[in-house]
């Protein structure tokens, strides 16, 4: 397992590291700035948090809730501080309290954020994670969200902002979440594909559960 | 509507939606509680308190005995306060202020389980009839919010006064740090909370079940006697509901009073 | 401070619960212990129990609060009615509005408030059992659930209070030494570049006592901030979250 650190403590490697995400440099070596796991691949020291509200960045997809309407476009809540705005399209349609996985088009400095390529989800359940597991929960090449839709015959929608959405029958559904939380819960474990996949045959029950 | 409100819709469309096929999102059984942990003596310096953990949701009672003087209409009486904080650190959906309507309500069924049960023997606190009697006040804090507080605050309130210590009072003054024996409990009451979502009738809301109730009643029994009730949501139960719901409550509190 | 009584609180270098002038009370840490929370810890000192969490960055209200320069950081240090023998009314009063204040201030240090402009982030510590030195607690419990929340901050914070009680300077006064004593200095440091972030006095102290006193608290400081960062780290063997 890679070293956990905390805010304020030194990374191990020297003055040759650079500055990556999540570190502060001092005139004697890089410094976390976060808790979380130590990287330092590439003559980059970087820290991967192990827990952190969703900080919106260009280019990700995210599964927002329309909150407002307000000229030709609506606000948009990521389970975020801050607050998307989505602009309307020829004669789309949008009202307050649907769901849409979307892209994040631009984000300022303040981080407002415009979004764009709106997609309706409905008929399923939404579930929110850490958002920090996502990257886990999507896995190399999409290779683990692809392990759990095939696994529990779910269509399964990752939003980067901690929101999942999954459709299904509801024992599909209820499988395909365990195996999420497992995920969640042991993301930074060895061998964790193989525990999912033995959690989606036998049929969602945690074999963690006391 | 809040923003936060319009989330929650989203998320008990699919509790709503489960409910019409008879199922629960943890796979519960209709009447079935979440798993309930009970600490007593959990805060050593308090004359009697718990901590009750009912799933993820985590209360804690306290209890002090405090001297002071009878109501004018009771004067050989004893009293009993009861006081719920709900306090942010438990859900983002809790501010900092003073109680809210939901704060009043779990506060006040509480108070009726325990007082209308015959609980406390109000007359063996009376020190001095008209002047000085043992006033005891129940306070009711929640550390994390997950759906369920009445039954939560209830088990850990009658918990910790079954294991409240009396301070001695000596000369007109209390000394805490000599107890005499503890305070006389007569009763176990409990209470149950039931809720309905479209038909279907359950225990136990869980934080999303909460949210998605129609209507929700709380029993609270002891023994074989009804000793308080509370409906709330803006839903509604049908007679034939309520009595299925009464026989239940009386079920579910023997397991409740095994606790005890 | 300064009730008056014959008790003798240190004789033959030894205090009324048997420690030396300059050893602590015993501590535990645990994080991540609420589910609602975004971090969360408990922390036990001595008799004192007190728990923190921390919600955030979230959207700022009241809206006038925001700042679109930093996060708007709020810490509510609040004590339950049973954490004391003379029941406390809930509610905030003067002294926990006070602590409060000071609190947040020590924290705006090291939370990193300027990456979130236009939001907030809230620090709430309940006191469920008062034991003296609960201010302490609580923020050295605030900030072990600032940064299990993932919150970025330079370093974590370690609050820690010394005294003097029959005029020798001791670390960590206890209930009665609080009662008795001359003088109380609670601090709050950096613990790696020992830069004081929240300090009061209260007392009869020569500058010498006082120097001798935060020396104590600092040197203290360290061994605090061992189990603070054991209680995060531990936090991920198991792997996480309330059970």
């Amino acid at each position: 397992m890679r070293e956990v650190v905390i805010p304020g403590e030194k990374i191990a490697g020297g003055k040759e590291l650079r500055a990556g995400h999540g570190t502060f440099k001092k005139k004697d070596g890089v410094y976390a700035d976060v808790m979380g796991l130590v990287d330092t691949s590439k003559g980059f020291a970087k820290v991967v948090p192990l827990n952190g509200r969703y900080m919106p960045r260009e280019g990700d997809h995210v599964i927002g809730i329309i909150e407002g309407l307000m000229g030709k476009g609506c606000f948009v809540d990521i389970n975020s501080a801050y607050t998307g705005y989505l602009s309307f399209f020829g004669d789309r349609e949008y009202k307050i309290g649907d769901l849409m996985i979307m892209e994040i088009k631009h984000v300022n400095e303040i981080n407002k954020m415009d979004l764009d390529f709106a997609k309706p989800l409905y008929g399923g359940k939404l579930i929110n994670v850490s958002p920090v597991k996502i990257p886990r929960i999507v896995g190399r090449q999409a290779s683990m969200v692809e392990t759990l839709a095939a696994g529990s015959n779910c269509r399964i929608f990752v939003g980067r902002n901690g929101r999942i959405y999954i459709k299904g029958e509801e024992e599909d559904i209820a499988r395909a979440e365990a195996a999420i939380r497992l995920i969640e819960r042991e993301a930074h474990t060895k061998g964790l594909t193989d525990r999912i996949k033995k959690l989606l045959e036998t049929g969602g029950k945690d074999g963690n559960e006391k | 509507m809040t923003v936060e409100d319009i989330s929650w819709e989203i998320k008990t469309d699919y509790t709503r939606h489960l409910a019409k096929k008879k199922m629960r999102e943890d796979k519960r059984k209709p009447f079935e509680y979440r798993k309930i942990e009970l600490e007593n003596g959990y805060i050593p310096n308090a004359l009697g308190s718990t901590r009750v953990r009912l799933g993820k949701t985590e209360v804690i009672a306290g209890v002090s005995l405090v001297m002071g003087t009878p109501y004018p209409d009771k004067l050989n009486a004893g009293t009993l306060m009861t006081s719920v904080e709900l306090t942010p650190i438990a859900s983002p959906m809790f501010e900092s202020g003073p109680p809210r309507p939901n704060a009043v309500e779990y506060a006040r069924v509480v108070d009726r389980g325990i007082r209308e049960s015959g609980t406390l023997d109000f007359e063996k606190l009376c020190v001095t009839e008209g002047e000085e009697v043992w006033m005891v006040i129940l306070d009711l804090h929640v550390l994390d919010y997950n759906g369920n507080l009445f039954d939560a605050f209830a088990l850990a309130a009658i918990s910790a006064l079954l294991n409240t210590k009396m301070p001695k009072y000596e000369d007109g003054k209390v000394i805490r740090e000599e107890t005499k024996g503890k305070l006389s409990v007569q009763k176990k009451p409990v209470e149950c909370t039931f809720f309905k979502i479209g038909d279907m009738l359950m225990l136990d809301p869980s934080l999303g079940e909460d949210k998605a109730l129609d209507a929700r009643l709380t029993v609270a029994t002891v023994g074989d006697r009804i000793c308080a009730m509370q409906k709330g949501g803006n839903g509604s139960f049908t007679m034939k509901e309520i009595d299925e719901l009464v026989d239940m409550s009386f079920k579910k509190s023997k397991e409740l009073t095994k606790l005890l | 401070m300064g009730m008056k009584s014959d008790l003798k609180l240190i004789k033959n270098g030894k205090r009324l619960d048997g420690r030396k002038p300059d050893e602590l009370r015993p501590i535990t840490i645990k994080a991540g212990v609420l589910d609602n929370a975004n971090g969360s810890a408990y922390l036990e000192w001595g008799g004192n129990k007190v728990i923190a969490g921390v919600y955030g960055p979230r959207e700022c209200l009241p809206r006038h609060r925001s700042s679109p320069y930093k996060a708007y950081l709020t810490y509510r240090y609040n004590m339950a009615p049973f954490s004391v023998d003379d029941r406390k009314r809930p509610g905030p009063d003067r002294r926990s509005t006070e602590i409060s204040k000071i609190s947040a201030e020590a924290l705006e240090r090291v939370i990193e408030v300027e990456k979130f402009p236009n939001t907030m982030i809230n620090v709430f510590v309940e006191v469920l059992q008062a034991d003296a030195g609960t201010r302490c607690a609580a923020l050295t419990a605030a900030a072990v659930a600032a940064a299990d929340a993932g919150l970025p901050m330079r370093d974590l914070i370690v609050s820690c209070a010394a005294g003097k009680i029959d005029d020798t300077v001791v670390l960590d006064l206890g209930k009665k030494e609080d009662n008795f004593g001359q003088a109380d200095v609670p601090i709050a440091i950096l613990p790696h570049s020992e830069e004081i972030v929240l300090l009061q006095m209260d007392g009869d102290l020569t500058k010498e006592e006082f120097k001798e006193a935060i020396d104590m608290s600092v040197k203290a400081a360290k061994q605090i901030y061992e189990l603070q960062k054991k209680a995060l780290t531990e936090r991920f063997k198991k792997g996480g979250g309330k059970e």
